[in-house]
């Protein structure tokens, strides 16, 4: 899994590389960002969850008011013993690329189109006191997330170089893999976050980013 | 007039929605969703005297047998079986000689909802003996799968009964 993940990096990067050169014309620089939340989420843990995600975040200006939104990231969600006797392991890299409208007052909406692999690993147990446990696999299988997202929100700028954003999403994906009707539903999609619906997932997510300018913010100067 | 009619059915609709959402409440609370554990055996020595096994054990088990109630009428009742294998051996001592009797069973599971999880059910093997013994005769092996939730009984559990006549 690590492999998607690397070539996504790259290529955010080479999309940091192209914002440079469009900066010099537009005067917007580029933001990279990070959420601060996603580790939050690590210590919250609905279904006795434990979470593992990062992603970052490119924003690269483009006509007007609005930016090119780039996200990248990899989550992971280990349930404990959950629905009685089941316990899973999710995990993916994913993708989003939309656009964004950034209103002077700081208040921005946009969308994303997000795709994302999503790795799914179940067993359930019986206790064994006496002979063992008696352990197996429920299923493991790969499948592939395409999905949209609406969000919106509002940033701050904290200094010449960061910027602070609050922002909420609405995301709706279709899962496509082969899903047995007699199996659980996913309780996590990566990209989706904890999510309500299988084959189609509905997840709910609020970001706490931090974005760095990769040139500072103009201070006025007076003339004599 | 048209509000006494609003009014009555309103009242109508309210009681039908409460009513409802209680026989709903009360048949899942009933879900019998099965073992979390070990299932059991209940073996029944038939001697045709007042001899009863003095010690009973199995050689597949990694811990001894969990302590059981006192035989009643010669069953053996509470004795675990072996989930990670299609068949359990017990060995009981009966006036001082050691026997062996094996069950054999087919073990089915299948996701049911999200309260029950993964449930379990024992069958009937699809070939072969359904129990063998050292001494004496099978009587009957009886399975006791929980398919479907039928048991309502939260004393009721997927197990096996198995007779034998010395």
């Amino acid at each position: 899994m690590r492999h998607p993940l690397t070539f996504a990096l790259v290529w955010l990067i080479t999309l940091t590389a192209f914002g440079q050169t469009k900066r010099q014309s537009v005067q917007r620089p580029v933001l990279i960002g990070v959420d601060i939340a996603k580790p939050v989420l690590s210590l919250i843990s609905p279904y006795r969850t434990a979470f593992r995600l990062g992603e970052v975040t490119v924003k690269v200006p483009i006509a007007g008011n609005r930016y090119l939104s780039v996200v990248a990231g990899y989550g992971q969600a280990r349930s404990d013993t959950i629905y009685r006797n089941i316990r899973m392991k999710l995990s993916g890299p994913y993708l989003k690329i939309g656009t964004e409208r950034l209103m002077s007052s700081g208040l921005l909406v946009g969308w994303h189109g997000m795709t994302a692999l999503t790795q799914e690993t179940a067993t359930y147990s019986y206790r064994g006191p006496t002979f063992g446990d008696y352990v197996v696999t429920a299923f493991d299988r790969q499948r592939v997330v395409v999905g949209m997202e609406g969000f919106f929100g509002y940033q701050q700028t904290l200094s010449d170089r960061l910027i602070f954003r609050v922002s909420g999403r609405a995301t709706v994906a279709g899962l496509f893999g082969t899903r047995s009707k007699n199996e659980p539903a996913v309780l996590f999609v990566p990209g989706v976050g904890v999510a309500l619906g299988d084959p189609v997932a509905v997840g709910f997510g609020l970001g706490l980013h931090v974005f760095y300018r990769t040139n500072p913010r103009p201070v006025a100067v007076s003339q004599p | 007039m048209p509000n006494a009619f609003f009014c009555s059915f309103m009242r109508l609709t309210a009681l039908l929605t409460i009513v409802g959402s209680l026989i709903v409440l009360a048949l899942t609370g009933c879900e019998n969703c099965g073992p979390t554990a070990e299932p059991l055996l209940n073996l029944s020595i038939n001697t045709g005297t007042q001899a009863r096994p003095d010690t009973i054990f199995s050689p597949d088990s990694r811990n001894p047998l969990p302590a059981r109630p006192s035989p009643t009428y010669g069953i053996q009742s509470g004795l675990p079986v072996n989930l990670t294998a299609d068949s359990t051996r017990y060995v009981y001592r009966l006036a001082g000689r050691y026997d062996t009797v094996t069950v054999f069973y087919q073990r089915k599971t299948a996701y049911r909802n999200r309260k029950c999880g993964y449930v379990l059910d024992l069958y009937e093997p699809e070939r072969g003996p359904k129990a063998r013994t050292s001494r004496g005769k099978v009587e009957s092996v009886s399975y006791l799968p929980n398919r479907n939730a039928n048991f309502l009984s939260s004393s009721e559990n997927t197990s096996i009964y198995l007779s034998i006549r010395l």
